[in-house]
C-alpha cells in the first residue's frame, strides 16, 4: 500500500467501507466518506461521467509509488483512493466547493502535469488525530534554476505545469457552474455567488470532461455552514486548545483544524488534525508545544472546516498518474495568538 | 492609461477621500507643485498632455493623491513621495539600515490587452504580508480564488505560472535610493521581472530614479539578463552608501567621550561603565560602557557586538562619527542616545536626569547556578546534556547536548566538571585571595590596579601546582579517547553561555599536545582555569552582578583542529528579520578570527535561505582574504553547513524557544582537512543568542 498522509480520513473512510462492506448496502456515489467497492467505484464513474471502460479502469488503476515526482501505474487500487483525500505525494490538482466564514461561496480549482514538491510535508510526530508536519526542503547540488524545483532524490525537475481537463462542471450547487481554465495557471473559477454555494447536504457531482487528460468525475456533500463558539484562541504552551463547533445533522462529514504559529507562507510546520463531526474536539497539547517549540514569528493561521473529499487517479500527459481531488467544505478563519 | 487615470483619480486609492485635480505635468513643468498652479494650470497641463499624447518619458506627477494623513489600504498609483510615505513601513527586514517599504502586487489576471495587469501598492502598515492583502481585495468576486498562505507561496514565489507578481517598493534613506525588490527566493523569470518594472514605473513619480535591487545571489545573476532601461543596484552598492548601522538598538544616557581605539589598546585611557564611546575604529574587546558608537561598520556577529547584545549596550556604526558635528558638539556632556533599527538621534540631559536613569535601568543581576559538586568524574559529551550547566558548565552542557543530535557532526569531547577546579581553588586558598581583593579600594576603585591585581593572580594560579591524581587520570583518560593527537583544553565556567548571558569569549582554550613537550596538559588546565580571572571576565560579571566566588570552571576538551580550511559563526534564525528563515553565517579562509578579526579584515556575510527551494544567498559582505568573487566556502559546504545548523536549531528548540521572543542558536563551527581526507565540517560549540534589544 502507498503511504497516506491524511491518515485519519483514510481511517474513516475505511470504517465506513468496512461497515458498508458487513451490512451489504450499497454506497451512495455522493457520499463522500462512504464508498463504493473498487469496481463499484470506477464503473459509477464511468456511468455518470461517461468515461470510456478504459478509463474506468485507468481510474480504478493507483499506484505503489510514494515517491514525489510523477506516478506509476501498477497495483490497481481504486477504492483506497475512492472516498478518500489524495495521498500527498500523489495529488496534482483539487477542485474546492466552498464556503467561507470570510470571502463567501466559491468555486475554484486547478490540475498540474506532477507533483509539486513544495506542498509536500512530512508527519513529524502524532498524536490521537492531530500530526504535525514539516515541510523538508530539498536540497540540490548544484542549486536548480529558477524554472526548476529540487525534488528529494530526482535532482531538478521542471515546475509543476498547469494542465486543461476540458470544460468542469459542478451538479448540485445553488446555481449552474461551468467552468473553463484562465490564464497562464489554467485557473477554474466561479466565484460570484451571492450566498453559498450550494444548499446544506446538497449532493455534489464534478464532471471534468477531459483536455489534456482522460475524463475524470469527483462527488462530495455539500456541509451545513460551520459554526464555531469561539473563532479566537489563544495557544499557550503547556495548555490543551480546545474547539467547540455544532455537528451537522448528518454524521456524513470530518472536520479538520490546520495551524501554523510560524512565519508566513512557507511555514515549516503545520498541525493537522482530523475529527468526527461531534461539536468538540481538543488539540493534544503534546502536539501544540512541540508545534511552538519549531518558533512562533510572523502571522498565525488557522483554519477549522467542516468537509467531504473523494479523488481519483488520472493519467497524466507525459506518463504516469496523479491524483485529482474535489473537496466540499465550510471553513471558518480563526484568530489564533501564540503566547 | 495615465489620462484615464487622472480623469478617475478615485479608482487610484482605496479607502480615502483623494485629492482632486490633474496629476500629469508636461516634462518642462515637474518642479512646480501643482498645488501652487491653482485650476487654471491644472487645466493648461491637462490640455498639455492630451496634445502630446503618449511620451516616451515617464509621467511627471507632482500632485498627491492620498489626501494628508489618510489611512488607505492601497493605491494603484503614487502622485508624489508623501504617498509613498502614505503607504510605507519600516519593513522587519533590518539588514540594510534606513529603508521604508511599501509592498507591489501586479495581478496578471487581471490583464487586459497589452496592459500586463493591475498593480497595487499596499499600506505595508495594514497588510505586511502580501497574501492577507491578496486574500482580503483580490480573491472572489469574479476573480480567481487566492488559497491558503502555504499554497499561496508555493504558487505565487516560485511557479512560472503565477497569477500575482510580488515585490517591494523600498526608500533607503542613507544612499537615498529608491529600490524595487522581490523577495531572494522568488523565482520570477527576466519577463516578469521586466513586467512588474514597467508596470511600477509608469505609476510612481520617481520612476526614473528607480533601481532594481537583487537581493540575493541567484537574483543578481538573473540581473544580467534584464534589459537595459531596468537598472540595477547591489548590496554592496547600498552598504556603501549606508552612513548608519543599527546592531544593538535601544536607548543609553550616559557622557559622550571620544576615543582612539590604539589609546585603548595602549591603555593610555580607559573607558567607563558611564561613557557612551565614540571610537575611530572597531575594537576587538571593550570594557562596559553605556554604549558604543564607531566610525567604521561592524559586522553583527563581530565580538564586540555580542558584548554589547550580552551587556544591553546600545551599539552603532556610524561612517564619519569622529567628525560629526552634532557629536562633537555635544563632547564631554550628558546625552541621550536613542539607537533604533533604522535611525538614531541624540539630545544632551543634565546630570540629575542621568542619575535618575543610570538608577532605575541597573541591569538585573544574572543568577548563576549553583555549583554541582557531586559529580566528581569526567564524562564523555554522550553522557551530559545542557541540563548540567551546574556541574559541568554552559559551554561543557551544551556541548553535550550537541552531542545527542543524531548526525550532527560533533568531535568527540571529555567534559571534567567544575569540583576538580573547586578542589584546586579550596587547596592554593583562592577564595581568601578574591575576598582580599574585593575589600581592596584601589582594587575597587582604579583599573589599572584591578589589572595588575588580577593579572597577579592569574599568575598564581597558572604556577600553582595540580593534584597529582587528577592529572594523571585525566592524562590517561585523554589518551585513551584521543590517542596520539593534540586536543583543545577549553574553558566552561557555570557563568557563560546561559539563556541570558553569554559570557562569550571571556575565557581562554589552550592546546595539550601529547608529542610537544612545551604544551603539556598540567599547563593548559592552570592556564585555562586562571583565564577566569582576568580583567575581562571580571569586568563583565561585576557589571551583571555574578558573585565571583559563586563561579567555577569545567573543562571541555576536544581533538584539535590544525588544518582549517574555514572557520566561522553563524546564527540559526534571521536575525534582522525573525519572519523569513534563514541562517546568518560569518565565516573566514583558514583560522583567521572572525569575532576578532585583524584590522581592516573582513569575512564572508550572508543570510542563508535554506528553508526555501533552491536555497537562495543573500550576501551582505565578503572576505578580503579571498580573491575577489571567491566565496570561502563551495556550494557544498554551504549547503552541509546549512543541514547542521538546522538539526541544531530544531534540537535546541524546545530549550530555548520561547513563545514572543527571538531565539537562534549561536554556533561556533570550522571546516578542516585531515591527512588523507576530504575537507570536513565540525560543530564546536552552541549556546542561545541574546538577540537584539527590541527582539
Amino acid at each position: 500500500m502507498r503511504s497516506y498522509t491524511r491518515i485519519p480520513l483514510l481511517v474513516l473512510a475505511a470504517m465506513a467501507l468496512g461497515l458498508l462492506a458487513s451490512c451489504g448496502e450499497e454506497a451512495s456515489p455522493a457520499g463522500a466518506t462512504a464508498g463504493d467497492t473498487a469496481a463499484d467505484a470506477a464503473q459509477a464513474d464511468a456511468d455518470t461521467a461517461g468515461i470510456t471502460d478504459a478509463d474506468a479502469q485507468t481510474a480504478a488503476d493507483t499506484a505503489t509509488s510514494g515517491d514525489q515526482g510523477q506516478i506509476s501505474a501498477d497495483a490497481p487500487d481504486a477504492a483506497a483512493v475512492k472516498g478518500a483525500a489524495c495521498p500527498a505525494d500523489q495529488r496534482v490538482g483539487r477542485f474546492e466547493v466552498l464556503q467561507d466564514s470570510v470571502y463567501g461561496g466559491s468555486v475554484a480549482g486547478n490540475v498540474a502535469d506532477r507533483i509539486d514538491a513544495l506542498q509536500l510535508l512530512v508527519a513529524k510526530e502524532s498524536q490521537g488525530s492531530c500530526t504535525l508536519y514539516q515541510r523538508k526542503a530539498a536540497v540540490c547540488t548544484p542549486s536548480c534554476t529558477g524554472q526548476q524545483q529540487c525534488v528529494r532524490d530526482q535532482g531538478c525537475q521542471a515546475f509543476p505545469a498547469p494542465i486543461d481537463v476540458g470544460k468542469v462542471e459542478i451538479a448540485g450547487l445553488v446555481k449552474p457552474v461551468a467552468m473553463t481554465p484562465k490564464g497562464a495557471n489554467k485557473d477554474y473559477f466561479f466565484t460570484d455567488f451571492d450566498a453559498d454555494p450550494a444548499a446544506p447536504m446538497a449532493d455534489l457531482k464534478l464532471t471534468a470532461s477531459g483536455g489534456q487528460v482522460a475524463a475524470f468525475a469527483l462527488v462530495g456533500k455539500a456541509s451545513p455552514p460551520l459554526v464555531v463558539q469561539n473563532t479566537s484562541a489563544t495557544l499557550t504552551k503547556g495548555k490543551a486548545l480546545s474547539l467547540n463547533w455544532t455537528p451537522a445533522a448528518a454524521n456524513a462529514f470530518v472536520v479538520r483544524l490546520s495551524l501554523n504559529v510560524d512565519q508566513h507562507g512557507l511555514t515549516p510546520v503545520t498541525l493537522v488534525c482530523e475529527t468526527a463531526d461531534t461539536g468538540a474536539f481538543a488539540v493534544p497539547v503534546t502536539l501544540t508545544d512541540a508545534l511552538m517549540n519549531y518558533g512562533i514569528s510572523g502571522a498565525a493561521t488557522a483554519t477549522l472546516e467542516r468537509l467531504t473529499v473523494d479523488s481519483t487517479l488520472i493519467s497524466l500527459p507525459a506518463g504516469g498518474k496523479g491524483c485529482v481531488e474535489l473537496l466540499a467544505a465550510s471553513r471558518v478563519a480563526l484568530q489564533v495568538l501564540a503566547q | 492609461m495615465i489620462a484615464t487615470a487622472a480623469t478617475e483619480p478615485a479608482k487610484a486609492v482605496q479607502g480615502t477621500e483623494t485629492m482632486k485635480g490633474p496629476r500629469t505635468l508636461p516634462a518642462p513643468m515637474r518642479k512646480i507643485p501643482m498645488h501652487r498652479l491653482g485650476f487654471l494650470s491644472a487645466l493648461l497641463c491637462t490640455v498639455a498632455v492630451l496634445a502630446c499624447g503618449s511620451s516616451a518619458d515617464p509621467p511627471a506627477v507632482e500632485n498627491c493623491l492620498i489626501a494628508a494623513k489618510a489611512e488607505v489600504d492601497y493605491a494603484q498609483q503614487l502622485g508624489c513621495v508623501a504617498d509613498f510615505d502614505a503607504l510605507a513601513w519600516r519593513p522587519p527586514d533590518t539588514s540594510i539600515p534606513g529603508a521604508r517599504s511599501s509592498k507591489t502586487i501586479v495581478d496578471t489576471a487581471q490583464a487586459q490587452g497589452s496592459d500586463p495587469g493591475a498593480l497595487y501598492l499596499l499600506n505595508a502598515s495594514k497588510y505586511p504580508i502580501h497574501y492577507t492583502f491578496a486574500q482580503k481585495f483580490l480573491s472572489g468576486k469574479g476573480k480567481p480564488l487566492v488559497k491558503d498562505a502555504g499554497s499561496f507561496a508555493a504558487q505565487e514565489y516560485f511557479s512560472p505560472t503565477r497569477r500575482f507578481l510580488l515585490g517591494a517598493l523600498t526608500r533607503y534613506d542613507g544612499p537615498k535610493v529608491w529600490a524595487w525588490e522581490i523577495a531572494p527566493y522568488d523565482t520570477m523569470t527576466p519577463e516578469q521581472i521586466t513586467t512588474a518594472w514597467d508596470k511600477l514605473v509608469a505609476n510612481i513619480p520617481f520612476g526614473k530614479e528607480l533601481y532594481f535591487h537583487p537581493t540575493s545571489e541567484a537574483l543578481q545573476t538573473l540581473s544580467a539578463n534584464l534589459p537595459p532601461r531596468i537598472r540595477v543596484i547591489s548590496t554592496d552598492q547600498l552598504f556603501q552608501g549606508s552612513d548608519f548601522q543599527p546592531l544593538n538598538p535601544g536607548v543609553a544616557i550616559g557622557q559622550l567621550r571620544f576615543y582612539k581605539v590604539a589609546e585603548l589598546d595602549a591603555k593610555s585611557r580607559w573607558v567607563t561603565p558611564r561613557d557612551i564611546a565614540v571610537l575611530d575604529a572597531v575594537p576587538n574587546d571593550i570594557s562596559v560602557v553605556a554604549g558604543l558608537v564607531t566610525a567604521e561598520l561592524q559586522t553583527p556577529l563581530s565580538h564586540v557586538n555580542v558584548l554589547s547584545q550580552n551587556r544591553g549596550t546600545p551599539n552603532m556604526g556610524l561612517k564619519g562619527a569622529m567628525q560629526h558635528t552634532k557629536l562633537r558638539g555635544l563632547e564631554n556632556r550628558w546625552v541621550r542616545l536613542e539607537i533604533t533599527a533604522f535611525d538614531w538621534k541624540i539630545s544632551e540631559v543634565t546630570k540629575a536626569e542621568a542619575d535618575a536613569w543610570w538608577q532605575s535601568h541597573k541591569p538585573p543581576a544574572v543568577q548563576v547556578p549553583q555549583l554541582d559538586l557531586s559529580v566528581t568524574e569526567p564524562r564523555d559529551c554522550s553522557q551530559v546534556t545542557s541540563a548540567d550547566v551546574a556541574a559541568y558548565g554552559g559551554k561543557g552542557a551544551n556541548y553535550g547536548q550537541l552531542c545527542h543530535i543524531k548526525g550532527l557532526p560533533v568531535p568527540p569531547a571529555i567534559i571534567v566538571p567544575v569540583y576538580f577546579y573547586h578542589q584546586f581553588s579550596q587547596k592554593m586558598g583562592l577564595p581568601a585571595r578574591i575576598q582580599a581583593l574585593q575589600a581592596d579600594q584601589a582594587f575597587a576603585n582604579d583599573p589599572l590596579v584591578r589589572e595588575q591585581k588580577l593579572a597577579e593572580l592569574q599568575d598564581f594560579v597558572e604556577s600553582a601546582p595540580l593534584d597529582p591524581a587528577f592529572e594523571a587520570s585525566l592524562t590517561q583518560q585523554i589518551a585513551g579517547h584521543f590517542p596520539n593527537q593534540r586536543v583543545r583544553v577549553r574553558s566552561s565556567t557555570n557563568a557563560e553561555d546561559l539563556d541570558g548571558f553569554t559570557g562569550a569569549g571571556l575565557y581562554t582554550s589552550k592546546t595539550y599536545d601529547p608529542a610537544d613537550p612545551s604544551k603539556p596538559l598540567a599547563k593548559a588546565v592552570r592556564q585555562v582555569w586562571a583565564s577566569l580571572w582576568n580583567l575581562r571576565a571580571w569586568e563583565e560579571r561585576d557589571w551583571r552582578g555574578i558573585d565571583h566566588q559563586a563561579v567555577a570552571m569545567a573543562l571541555l576538551i576536544h581533538r584539535g583542529f590544525p588544518a582549517e580550511d574555514a572557520n566561522g559563526v553563524a546564527l540559526t534564525n534571521n536575525l534582522f528579520d525573525p519572519t523569513q528563515p534563514a541562517f546568518y553565517v560569518n565565516v573566514q579562509f583558514g583560522d583567521t578570527p572572525v569575532v576578532r578579526p585583524p584590522i581592516e579584515v573582513t569575512t564572508d556575510q550572508f543570510l542563508y535561505f535554506y528553508a526555501y527551494p533552491n536555497q537562495p544567498i543573500a550576501w551582505m559582505g565578503h572576505s578580503s582574504l579571498m580573491p575577489a568573487g571567491k566565496p570561502v566556502l563551495s556550494v557544498a559546504q554551504v549547503q552541509e553547513l546549512g543541514a547542521a545548523l538546522n538539526l541544531l536549531h530544531e534540537a535546541f528548540a524546545p530549550i530555548y524557544a520561547k513563545p514572543g521572543k527571538f531565539y537562534a542558536m549561536d554556533v561556533e563551527f570550522k571546516f578542516n582537512t585531515d591527512p588523507g581526507q576530504g575537507s570536513k565540517l565540525w560543530i564546536k560549540q552552541a549556546r542561545p543568542h541574546p538577540g537584539w534589544l527590541g527582539q
